[in-house]
């Protein structure tokens, strides 16, 4: 699943590890994630979301309108 | 069993547990083992006896599996979840892949008898190629 956790990380300057003690995961999720390896859990993405302020679909975009 | 060699500051609490509970598990093994062997004039007992205290040693063996199983029930991160889930799942097909060949090379092929206390043994090395899978796998996908 396409992501923008990339972006999100550099806009608040959090490196993965950061975002992973926030996450309460491995760095090794979170590069997953980013990179589009592994697609989290719904609780995972709306914490990561809530973290993050955003709205989910914000943070994930929707196969269904992934170019 | 090794889970997060890139993050030597996440230990799962689930992998912290199980590496206490192997510790102990595999004493026990040893102390049953030899307690067994030594203990025992195995060699001119008969009966139920002799078995009960011939499958002692694997119980221990038998548990590695069960706490395998609960560490990965109750690890938190999901994604290094799904790789000890593949790792083992690969695991399982390259043992049972192994011994059906070598159950026929048995039956049909004149090969000599294999010991099936060597079926866990298998399963445990085949391990290593399940963590080697995973890292393929994610290297590919990266």
């Amino acid at each position: 699943m396409i992501n923008h956790l990339r972006a999100l990380r550099a806009d608040r300057g959090w490196s993965q590890q950061h975002l992973a003690d926030l996450l309460d995961v491995s760095r090794q999720s979170v590069n997953a994630i980013e990179t589009g390896r592994y697609d989290p859990s719904l609780p995972l993405a709306f914490k990561l979301a809530e973290l993050s302020d955003l709205a989910i679909e914000d943070v994930f975009v929707s196969p269904s309108k992934e170019p | 069993m090794t889970i997060d060699v890139a993050n030597p500051r996440y230990r799962d609490p689930a992998t912290r547990r199980y590496t206490r509970r192997m510790v102990g598990v595999m004493l026990s093994y040893i102390v049953l083992l030899f307690g067994v062997q030594r203990g025992f004039p195995l060699d001119t007992m008969h009966g139920p006896a002799r078995w009960v205290l011939a499958a002692l040693p694997g119980l221990p063996i038998a548990a590695v599996f069960w706490l395998i199983g609960d560490m990965i029930l109750d690890m938190r991160d999901e994604y290094l979840r799904l790789l000890e889930v593949r790792k083992a799942l690969i695991a399982t097909g390259v043992t049972m892949t192994l011994v059906s060949i070598l159950g026929f090379l048995e039956l049909l092929g004149g090969a000599p008898h294999l010991p099936l206390f060597y079926v866990p043994v298998l399963w445990f090395g085949s391990l290593g190629v399940g963590q080697c899978a995973n890292m393929l796998i994610e290297r590919q996908r990266s």
